[in-house]
């Protein structure tokens, strides 16, 4: 398949990329009159996609990656990863396992409660610091999307 | 011998110089003084007309028949052998009559007033007698002659056919009754054939030239005419392709359905099955509610989502919506969202995933994949998802 049809907005930002059915084609159907036929009927049957602006964009002008693929952005007649969006993305990953070591920091205050709490303070230094750690980290500074995707935080050692 | 011509011509001075010769010569005579047109005699023959010999006529030949007509002495009869008579015409022979030593039996022909039919018939003394025609060599029997002329037969019987083989006398045809005609094997009724009274239409069989297969067809002069088979009672009927080939169902000559040996196998889309299950479905029953009426396997290795060709049937697209959700576009739309009953099957790769509907319409089937891990119900692209729909449409 050559050309895929995009539904993007006004920002850029996709909607959907269509791909059309190989056995949609007509006999001796071209690849340009597939992809429009399908499309068509495609937004024709599906509301949302309706109202936004639709770009054919070759294939080999799309991330072969779908790492950040929520992020992916109409940039001329290229779908690039928009970073900003992407280093969102991975921040709210990070988050994520964050709230996770969050969560298990829990069961270690009880247990140390139980057993004298010895180490109350250095728990609540700890937690604290997975709370702080998003603020801590500037992904501005990471450029690419492949340097996004191996990026990892060093996060506060569990006491 | 005819004695048209003089024996001693103005160029032959000389009289004869023998008996025969003279003989000859004097039979001229006579035919020059009575004004006979031929006068014809041999001296043996001459000794039979006066009855002086043993025997009667002389055998003569076919060019000169032992009895002739005095006006045309090369038509009458002969013998050719013992027993045996022959009829020239024309010094040519156009009859033979042949009696066997043990005969009993002969053939009787019969004139005919007005109307009625000539006959040849067989007579003697045996009960039954056989009349055979029988050609010489490689030679056959015509029968009939101008147009409109026509072979009667007796009815016959399956066991015993009016009209039969020679080396397997109870295979033939026989008329059954009234309009109709049968066909008999082995002395036993094996085709029957009939009409109605005003029929128009009927089968035609037609043989081919090799590589197409033979045709059994209806023809008449309807514009259209069906084709019915029916069983007997709750007899099967049965079309068997018995060396294994398929069974085709053809719309002017194109397959729209075809039968395997594994079963169905549609051609093109206008294969229906247009039944409605009513009450407790039948086992192994194909109904309009059971039959697949959309399928998608959805690749995702990198890129956008592509719909595999090799599982793909009423798919229009898949549009890549976001990660871990696609919705597939069909072709032919069902009949309401609400009654659709379109479905996705969690046909997933990695096994640890699982697809749900997100929503469906008419025309669309929106899917969502999540991986069953650390994730906790995130979207999460998945490597296959197979999406089956039924429903009405």
């Amino acid at each position: 398949m050559a050309k895929l049809r995009c539904v993007v907005r006004v920002d850029g930002s996709i909607v959907t990329i269509i791909r059309p059915s190989e056995k949609f084609r007509l006999l001796g159907e071209s690849d340009d009159a597939l992809l429009d036929r399908a499309a068509t009927l495609t937004i024709q049957k599906n509301p949302r996609y309706q109202g936004f602006t639709t770009v054919d964009i070759e294939e080999t002008d799309m991330p072969t990656t779908r790492r950040f693929r929520n992020a992916w952005g109409r940039v001329g007649a290229k779908l690039e990863v928009d970073m900003p969006k992407a280093r969102t993305q991975r921040l709210a990953e990070i988050r994520k396992d964050r709230d996770k070591l969050l969560d298990e920091s829990d069961k270690d205050i009880l247990r140390d409660q139980e057993q004298g709490g010895a180490k109350q303070a250095a728990l609540r230094a700890y937690r604290q610091a997975l709370r702080d750690l998003p603020t801590t980290l500037n992904l501005d500074a990471i450029l690419t999307p492949e340097a996004l995707n191996t990026f990892r935080p060093t996060f506060p050692v569990k006491p | 011998m005819n004695i048209n011509t003089n024996p001693y011509p103005a160029s032959v001075a000389s009289l004869a110089t023998s008996l025969a010769g003279e003989l000859e010569r004097i039979r001229f005579i006579i035919k020059t003084l009575t004004g006979w047109s031929q006068w014809y005699a041999h001296t043996e023959t001459l000794a039979g007309l006066i009855g002086t010999a043993t025997s009667g006529m002389p055998d003569g030949t076919e060019a000169l028949p032992g009895w002739e007509f005095t006006a045309d002495t090369d038509t009458g009869f002969f013998r050719s052998a013992a027993n045996t008579i022959d009829f020239s015409a024309g010094a040519k022979r156009v009859f033979q009559m042949t009696g066997a030593a043990s005969a009993v039996n002969y053939l009787d022909t019969e004139n005919s007033a007005t109307t009625a039919p000539l006959i040849i018939r067989a007579e003697g003394t045996d009960t039954n007698i056989d009349i055979n025609i029988i050609p010489k060599g490689t030679g056959v029997v015509n029968l009939g002659g101008a147009t409109g002329s026509r072979i009667g037969l007796q009815d016959g019987t399956a066991a015993a056919p009016s009209l039969f083989f020679t080396s397997d006398t109870d295979t033939g045809i026989f008329r059954v009754s009234a309009n109709i005609f049968g066909i008999a094997a082995q002395g036993r009724e094996s085709l029957r054939l009939t009409a109605q009274s005003s029929a128009v239409n009927r089968f035609q069989i037609t043989g081919v030239n090799t590589g197409q297969a033979p045709t059994l067809e209806v023809v008449g002069s309807d514009a259209n005419i069906g084709l019915t088979i029916n069983t007997k009672g709750v007899g099967t009927l049965t079309l068997d392709t018995v060396g294994g080939g398929n069974m085709d169902f053809n719309n002017t000559g194109s397959t729209i359905m075809r039968l395997i040996s594994t079963g169905l196998q549609a051609q093109a889309t206008q294969a229906f099955i247009g039944g409605s299950v009513s009450g407790t479905p039948a086992a192994h029953g194909l109904y309009r509610q059971n039959i697949l009426k959309g399928l998608a396997r959805i690749d995702v290795a990198g890129g956008v989502p592509a719909i595999n060709p090799s599982s793909d049937f009423n798919a229009t697209s898949v549009s890549d919506d976001a990660v871990g959700r696609f919705t597939i576009t069909w072709d032919r739309d069902f009949s309401g969202a609400g009654s659709n009953g379109t479905m996705a099957t969690s046909g997933v790769t990695p096994s640890n995933s699982v697809a749900a509907i997100n929503s469906l319409a008419t025309g669309t089937t929106t899917i969502d994949t999540f991986a069953v891990d650390s994730t906790g119900g995130t979207l999460q692209d998945v490597t296959v998802t197979v999406v089956c729909a039924w429903g009405d449409q």
